[in-house]
Parts: structure tokens; C-alpha cells; sequence
């Protein structure tokens, strides 16, 4: 071993020993101490010892001297990577990689149970076709211009292509050439939700807006299995065996009777949410989703429309009052409730409005119409900041239904004698569900805690049971509908285990009916599924500390509501939907995958109570799976000129360089005072992660913080130095077109 | 030009023998392409009108091209010896000028990347220690400077250096680090870095090769 070899090696020992004194891991820390041990080294005594030493004597050395270093590095490892921005580095490359191999395909997932959008991005392509491959159609991309293609898919016309362990091998033919790209592809299952009583409470009945089916129950189980349109999201009785569902992907009502095969329908011109019964039965009240919220009054005897409220924003929930002539609406959007009325000979018009400051997860009214109750995650109706990190404080709202006022209260979390720790809670989670007893008494079905409870009557005087029934022994995990029968007979519904349990008059354990595969088959045939079956559950299970994901982010989707996440500003609970290939996330882009997220339940909100093996894994899987939101106007006619105009005004405002087609983000982090400078410098230096513009118009309000209500206002308002897209190019023909543009993705 | 190089390398102290013509000859181009593209990357710059992204391009081809001077001197010692068989066989010397010039282009180049970048966005410097990719830049600017510091006899002697060669090895850790950098940032390209990356451990591994052969030749004599 040569002298300068020698050197060298003592340079390497000493430098490790001397990083295991930074207080920190990182790798200008090792640089600096490299230095420092070269200069040390290069002091007379330091050369004396590198002279006179043997080379076997010089290796022990070094390796006694960089003994801790080493020790220091292993212990650290996982900080070191963290801070040098390489823990997770593959998912992000994976991800970056995926959308800039051209032709690319964004988003990248094919769900089997509504009509999508793929946008390819192919530049220099004249025409381009998908070939999904086995039974399914091959698809015509429509050329908009700059190499972006759209592809319409609906899996009930086209075909579900083939696919193995969850992924289909799709072909992209651009000219003589064929690509092939994998895209994830999911089916879904049967997930049964709210329930619908028929009038006398001998049939109860409940849709699975997967799989487009309508399953009709009674005291003994299921009775009938119907097929349905695409997407149904409600259900109604309007006679003791006929039933008005709703549809999400569709614009048409439909009414099945029992046993025939044909349902009538009603076309309502938009695609529809929930729906009441008015109390004299000649009335159906339908919430209308998408470009123009509406509520659709529906005359059942003429099945005719009666009249078009138009609303603000959609509303979640109904329920008639004491009779037909008032109605309360729940909307997520200002987390408000509303009552609508109608004068005598007069129309219905919107009347009084209840803040609440969350969203009600569920409502529902009792025999006589004059009480509501409604679960909600917290109640302050003056838009005051609650300072605990993500503040949840589930419970039920008694609502007098003519004043439109709070009577009472109710708060839900409690603890159980299984919980040790002081603080921690493990009963009354999440409420999903609520339906009067024959008693009088109130079902909650609790998605949190995985149990059923009977309440009193309110009146400022319920309380919860000590003891309620606990559907995890019967495999019922997070239940969300409850319905009782003129028999007694409980029904309690699990869309995530896809099943129903059928509760019979002194019966402890409930008889599941499964409506989807269950767990058994689902290991053997389709892991996939079932990982995706295991996170939904996670998403649902409350934490000890009594929040879920579900508390903030309502059925995977948006509360609309603005938490403070540690830091004492309020920000958007955001969806966590279509993230699929999205790395990294959170608005920082903090998180390298979703996976990673799991550290927050754990370390922030005490953990979760039962133990489950791979649970991140499975949260993961279930999340990717979900696809993006629904864009609000995918029933209207597109301008399709405008689109194309509005794209070339995108490019021409040099938006691509972040929002890269397809996926239209470029997945980078940029300071936040380079694309507003206007901003506090506190602020200026924060980092905010390029969000996907796919289904932008369903994702209000904008920006990181939430300042932007309107599109509009993004590209105008809050772009004073023209840093975020030079907008200050366009007139203001191509400024229209643009927002055209942005809501068409 | 000739004379100039020569007098400056003279004055600076160079701790390298007199190169042959043709060496005198590359470095001189080497000098003037850097000039000639960087002049070229700042006009090209002109045709973009929107001036935030202007910036963003001028400071990704200020690192692009500082990252090809690097790479090209990394390329030097194996290309050497791979023409080491053939009748255009370099002198030590020359190779060593060659790679010489190389290198002080990158970490010129690197350091002008870094000024120009961390001018543009107001609050960055508070960002480098936050950000693992802008870490990793620095980490590369810090070891291109200080190859670049010893790259000179006179700063060698006067600081009495003599494992200046030994830390020359630091231009992999500086490789690495611009890969990392390069491959984390926002404005990445997963495709172009990897093989970045996988051009790095190829040279890597083929320096590796050269000093073994080196050692065993040496034992041999």
C-alpha cells in the first residue's frame, strides 16, 4: 500500500468519526468532515502517523476510527435519507418517469364501474387509438391540439380490458407505431350503503353504485337482486313495492317495481344525488348534481317534473318536515342546513339557513317530520379557527325542523374499558348512519367503532348506551345504513365488506349476507381486491384518538371544510381522490407515498386500536384505487372549439412548463413566493406541490390555502405579478376559452 | 491564446509538465466552446418572452452544461487509455491538462449556475438547507470548488497539500451529487438523469479498473 493510498484510508477513518459528531445526518456534514480530516492530517503530526504506521496497522485504524461513523449512519440511515430528500426518491421517479415517456397516459388507473376520461399526450401525433385488447372496444383519441389526446371510456359500453394482478397492457397505436403502457384497472365490488324503508317497513331496500345493483330486503334477508342503471346513488320508496333510484353517471331516474324486469325512468337532464319522500307520498324531492345544482320536485303520480330550485351548491341530504310543504337540505359546500318551503298555491323557494361550520355526514327525520338529526364533526357555526390539529368532535345534532335551530347536542366519542390510556376513546366514531325505531328510539350505526347503538328520543336527554353492539365479531366493518322492519327485524349495511347484516328480534349476532366476494374468495382469487377491501377499512377505522380519514375526507372525498393542520392557518381538507401516480403529496409535497402517511395516525393521533399487519400497504392500495372526481360538467355539451382554443391559450400562457400534459402537473415543488411574490415572506419561502389539473372544476376552492373560489379568480385575482402562467398575454376571448379548457379536463 | 494559457498556468504555478501542441490545442477549444455556448445558452434565452420561465431555462442549461464539462472530465483518464494502444496515444501531461480544463469549466460553470439560480427566487437561500435536492447541488458545487482551488500548484504548495490527489477522487462524490440534484429537482427528467447516473457508475467502475491495472504495472516494474 502506497503512502498517499495510506493517507487516504486514515482521511476516510477520521472523516467517519468525525461525522458521528454532527448533530444532524446529512451529507455536506460527511463532506465537511472529510475536509477537516484531510487538514488534520495534512499537520506534521498527522503525517508523522501516516509514515510511520504499517499498512495492516493503518486499515485497524481506520476502521477503530470510523467505528462510530459507521454506527452513526446505520442509526440514522432513515433520517438521512429523509433529509437528503431520497426516503421514497423511486415512487416520485417512478411516477415523473411514467408521465414523460411519451405517449403518455394520464390518469393512469381504468375503473370498471363509470364512464372516464383518458388525456394521452403524444406530440407530433396526427390521430392516435387505445387498444384496451381481449373483448374490449378499441378507442379513437380526439386530437385537441399540442400532442393532447382525450379518450372517452365507460366500461359498461366498451369493455374492461384484461388484466393481471390488477394491471391492464394497453396498446397506444400513434401512426404505423404501438406503444404499450400499463395502466391499473379496477373492479369493483358490491358496496351497499344507506337504506330506503318501504312506508309500512316491510321491505327495505339499499343501492351498490360499483357494481349498478338494487338489493331489496325483508325479515328474512335478501329477496331480489336487481339490475340498474349506471351509477346508482339513492334509493326511495314510493309505494310499498316500488322503489326511485337516483343515478350518479346517468341523467335519468328510474322507478322498479318488484318483479318487472322494465323500470319506468324520468330524464331530469342532470345526474342526481340523494332524494326524499314527501310525507303525503305524492311528492319526490331529488338533489341535482353537476354544472347547475339544483333540487328537482317530482309529481310520482304523473312522474313529471313540478319545479327546478336551483341551489348554490348540491345538496348531500333531504328530508321532507311535517309535510310536503317544507324540506331541509344539507350542503357540504358551506356546511350549512337549509330550509326550503312552499307557501300555500305558491312554489318552492329557499327560506331560512342554518350554519353549522362542518358538513352533516348523514341526516334523517323522525315519524312526525318536526325533529331532524344529523351527525356532523363538529358544530361552530361562527367560522371561529378550532386550534387542535385537524379538531374533530363527532356527534349528533337534534334539529327542531320548523325553527331550523339546534336543540340539542349530543356528542358521541367515549371510551370503553378496553382503552388504558387516558384521553383515548374507542366508541361512538364516526356516526354514518341514523334511522328511527319503531320505538321512537334512534339506530346509529357508528363506521369508526364498527358497532350499531339505540339512542332515546332526544329531547335534551339522550344518552348513548354503555354497551353497543359490535359488528367487527360479525365482520360488518365501518357500517353505514341502519333500517328496522315492521317485524323488528335490524338491517345494518357494510359497503366495505360488501355486505348486510340481518338482525333478527332477540338475536345477538347479526346473519351476514354477502353481496360481494368475500374475504375468503378474495384471497385466493384476487389479492388485489382484497388489499384494497383491508384499506378501505383502515380509511374508516377511527383512530384512538377518535379521528379517521373518513372524519375529514367524507367517503374519500372533500369535506369542504378548513382545518388547521399545525401550523394556526386554515387550509381545505383536500380529496384524496385520483392520486394515483401522483407522488409526492400533500400540498408540500412532503410525502414521497401515500403509504408514509400511515406515520400521522400513528404518531399524532395515538395509534390505531386493533392491530392489522401491513396496514399502510393496504391504505395505499385502496386509495390509488379510487378514481378522480366526477367533473361537474360532464353532462353539458362540450365546445369543442373552445376547448381547443383554450388549450392553445394554456400553452401560450407557458402553463405546460408545470402542468405537463397528460396528468398536467409535472409532479415538482416550487417556493411559493416564486409563483406569487405578493406573498408574505414567511410564506414566500414554503414550497407548494404542482397539483394535477385533471378534474380541476371539482376541486374549488384553489390554490394551497384555499384563496381562490373560482377559477377565474386563480388565473386573474390572485396572479397580480403574472409569476403563475403569463396570463397578462391573453385577451380576454382566450382567457374564457382557457377556463373553458380547465373545465373540460 | 497559446501564450496566454501558458503564462497564466505559469503564473498560477501548474503542477503538471509541459503538454504537447495538440493538448494546447484542446484546451484552448475547450475554452472557447464553454464561452461560445454560454454566450449561445443566454441569447437562446432571449427568444423566451416570459421572463420567469426565461430564468428557469437559463438556469437549467447553466447546469446542464456545467454537468457536461464534468462529465467530460471524468471521460479523459479512460479515453486515454483507451487510446493508449493506438498511434493518437496522449502524453500524461496533455491528458492531464485536457482534464484540467474540464474540470475548472465545471465548477466555474456550476458556480455561475448556482449564483444565477439561487438569484432568481428571493428566500432560496434558506431553501438550499431545506431542500435534499438543493443539498445535493451543493454538496457538488462545494466539491467542484475545492478541486477546482487545488487544481492550482501555487494554492497546492502554499497550503502545502500534499493528498491533493487523493481528494481529486471527490469529482465522483461531486457526480453523484449532481445526479441526485438533478434527479430530485422540480424540473427533473428520470429518463435523461438515470442514465446519467448509470454513465457515472460505468466511469466509476472503469476508474477502478484503470487503478488496479495502474497498481499491478507498478508492482510489476
Amino acid at each position: 500500500m502506497g503512502l498517499s493510498l495510506r493517507r487516504q484510508w486514515l482521511v476516510l477513518g477520521l472523516a467517519a468519526g468525525l461525522w458521528s459528531c454532527a448533530p444532524e445526518p446529512s451529507l455536506l456534514a460527511l463532506l465537511g468532515a472529510y475536509f477537516a480530516a484531510l487538514l488534520l492530517l495534512e499537520l506534521p503530526p498527522g503525517r508523522r502517523v501516516a509514515d510511520a504506521l504499517s499498512p495492516a496497522a493503518v486499515l485497524l485504524l481506520s476502521a477503530a476510527l470510523a467505528a462510530p461513523g459507521i454506527a452513526y449512519g446505520l442509526r440514522a440511515g432513515d433520517e438521512l435519507l429523509s433529509r437528503e430528500g431520497l426516503f421514497g426518491a423511486s415512487a416520485r421517479l417512478a411516477d415523473r418517469a411514467r408521465l414523460q415517456w411519451l405517449p403518455a397516459i394520464a390518469p393512469g388507473l381504468l375503473t370498471g364501474d363509470r364512464p372516464q376520461t383518458l388525456f394521452v399526450y403524444a406530440p407530433g401525433a396526427p390521430k392516435l387509438e387505445l387498444s384496451l385488447g381481449g373483448r374490449a372496444r378499441n378507442l379513437a383519441g380526439e386530437a385537441l391540439g399540442e400532442g393532447v389526446f382525450r379518450v372517452e371510456y365507460d366500461p359498461r359500453k366498451d369493455g374492461m380490458p384484461p388484466s393481471a394482478g390488477g394491471e391492464a397492457k394497453v396498446q397506444v397505436r400513434v401512426g404505423q407505431h404501438t406503444h404499450e403502457r400499463t395502466l391499473r384497472a379496477v373492479t369493483p365490488l358490491a358496496h351497499p350503503r344507506w337504506f330506503c324503508v318501504a312506508p309500512d317497513r316491510r321491505l327495505a331496500a339499499c343501492v351498490s353504485e360499483e357494481t349498478d345493483e338494487l338489493f331489496w330486503f325483508d325479515g328474512s334477508g335478501l329477496v331480489r337482486r336487481t339490475r340498474t342503471g349506471d351509477g346508482p346513488v339513492d334509493c326511495a320508496f314510493i309505494a310499498a313495492d316500488e322503489i326511485a333510484v337516483s343515478f350518479n353517471h346517468q341523467t335519468r331516474l328510474e322507478l322498479h317495481r318488484a318483479g318487472d324486469p322494465a323500470p319506468r325512468s324520468l330524464e331530469l337532464g342532470a345526474p342526481q344525488g340523494r332524494m326524499a319522500r314527501s310525507p303525503s307520498g305524492h311528492l319526490l324531492s331529488v338533489s341535482l348534481h353537476g354544472a347547475h345544482p339544483a333540487l328537482a320536485f317530482v309529481q310520482l303520480a304523473s312522474l313529471s317534473q313540478l319545479q327546478r330550485l336551483p341551489l348554490s351548491g348540491a345538496a348531500d341530504w333531504l328530508e321532507f318536515g311535517p309535510d310536503d310543504d317544507s324540506l331541509v337540505l344539507a350542503t357540504r359546500r358551506d356546511a350549512t342546513l337549509t330550509r326550503v318551503t312552499r307557501p300555500p298555491g305558491g312554489s318552492y323557494a329557499l327560506d331560512r339557513t342554518l350554519e353549522l361550520g362542518r358538513p352533516a355526514v348523514t341526516l334523517a327525520r323522525d315519524a312526525s317530520g318536526q325533529t331532524l338529526w344529523a351527525a356532523t364533526t363538529d358544530l361552530h357555526p361562527r367560522q371561529t379557527p378550532q386550534l387542535g390539529n385537524h379538531f374533530v368532535d363527532d356527534q349528533l345534532l337534534e334539529i327542531d325542523s320548523a325553527q331550523l335551530s339546534v336543540r340539542s347536542q349530543l356528542r358521541t366519542a367515549r371510551r370503553s374499558e378496553r382503552q388504558t390510556r387516558a384521553g383515548d376513546v374507542d366508541l361512538g366514531l364516526s356516526p354514518s348512519g341514523l334511522h328511527q325505531a319503531r320505538d321512537l328510539g334512534w339506530l346509529v350505526a357508528f363506521a369508526g367503532s364498527d358497532e350499531l347503538a339505540r339512542i332515546g328520543t332526544g329531547g335534551g336527554g339522550a344518552r348513548l348506551p354503555p354497551q353497543s353492539l359490535d359488528l367487527e365479531p360479525s365482520g360488518l366493518y365501518a357500517p353505514h345504513g341502519v333500517a328496522e322492519l315492521a317485524d323488528g327485524t335490524l338491517l345494518v349495511s357494510s359497503p366495505v365488506a360488501g355486505a348486510v347484516g340481518v338482525l333478527a328480534p332477540g338475536e345477538t349476532r347479526p346473519q351476514v349476507v354477502q353481496l360481494a366476494r368475500d374475504d375468503a374468495w378474495l384471497l385466493s382469487h384476487d389479492r388485489a381486491a382484497l388489499a384494497r377491501r383491508v384499506g378501505e377499512r383502515g380509511f374508516y377505522e377511527a383512530t384512538r384518538s377518535g379521528i379517521a380519514c373518513q372524519s375529514c375526507h367524507i367517503h374519500a372525498d372533500s369535506d369542504d371544510a378548513a382545518y388547521n393542520l399545525g401550523d394556526r392557518r386554515l387550509l381545505p381538507t383536500l380529496t384524496v381522490r385520483g392520486l394515483l401516480g401522483t407522488a409526492p403529496y400533500l400540498r408540500d409535497g412532503s410525502y414521497p407515498r401515500l403509504r408514509d402517511l400511515h406515520e400521522v395516525a400513528d404518531d399524532r393521533y395515538r395509534g390505531y386500536r386493533r392491530r392489522q399487519a401491513a396496514r399502510e400497504l393496504t391504505l395505499e392500495a385502496f386509495v390509488e384505487a379510487l378514481p378522480r372526481p366526477e367533473r361537474p360538467g360532464r353532462f353539458e355539451a362540450l365546445d369543442r372549439a373552445a376547448v381547443q382554443r383554450g388549450l392553445r391559450a394554456f400553452v401560450q400562457a407557458r402553463c405546460p412548463s408545470c402542468h405537463t400534459p397528460p396528468a398536467f402537473t409535472n409532479l415538482s415543488q416550487v417556493p411559493m413566493g416564486q409563483l406569487f411574490p405578493e406573498l408574505p415572506a414567511e410564506l414566500g419561502s414554503e414550497l407548494v406541490d404542482t397539483p394535477s389539473l385533471l378534474s380541476v372544476s371539482a376541486t374549488a376552492p384553489y390554490l394551497s390555502d384555499g384563496r381562490a373560489a373560482t377559477l377565474r379568480d386563480v388565473i386573474e385575482r390572485h396572479n397580480g405579478r403574472n409569476q403563475h402562467g403569463d396570463v397578462k398575454s391573453l385577451h380576454q376571448a382566450a382567457r374564457r376559452d382557457l377556463l373553458t379548457f380547465l373545465e373540460s379536463l | 491564446m497559446k501564450s496566454l494559457v501558458h503564462r497564466s498556468a505559469r503564473a498560477l504555478g501548474s503542477n503538471m509538465s509541459r503538454p504537447g501542441r495538440a493538448a494546447e490545442r484542446t484546451v484552448r477549444i475547450i475554452w472557447i466552446s464553454f464561452a461560445a455556448i454560454a454566450t449561445g445558452i443566454a441569447l437562446a434565452s432571449l427568444r423566451e418572452t416570459y421572463a420567469p420561465l426565461r430564468h428557469a431555462w437559463l438556469a437549467r442549461a447553466s447546469g446542464w452544461l456545467a454537468a457536461t464539462c464534468l462529465w467530460g472530465a471524468m471521460c479523459v483518464s479512460p479515453l486515454a487509455a483507451a487510446l493508449g494502444r493506438t498511434r493518437w496515444k496522449p502524453s500524461t501531461a496533455a491528458s492531464t491538462r485536457v482534464r484540467r480544463a474540464l474540470g475548472l469549466a465545471a465548477a466555474s460553470g456550476a458556480f455561475i449556475h448556482a449564483c444565477y439560480s439561487l438569484a432568481q427566487v428571493e428566500g432560496s437561500l434558506a431553501l438550499v438547507t431545506e431542500l435534499g435536492w438543493l443539498r445535493a447541488g451543493l454538496f457538488a458545487l462545494i466539491c467542484l470548488l475545492a478541486l477546482a482551488i487545488t487544481s492550482f500548484g501555487v494554492v497546492v504548495r502554499s497550503l502545502r497539500l500534499s493528498g491533493w490527489k487523493a481528494l481529486h477522487f471527490l469529482v465522483f462524490a461531486a457526480g453523484f451529487g449532481v445526479c441526485s440534484h438533478a434527479l430530485l429537482g422540480p424540473f427533473g427528467q428520470p429518463l435523461l438523469e438515470l442514465a446519467l447516473l448509470g454513465s457515472l457508475l460505468g466511469l466509476t467502475g472503469l476508474r477502478l479498473l484503470l487503478m488496479a491495472a495502474a497498481t499491478r504495472a507498478r508492482k510489476r516494474v
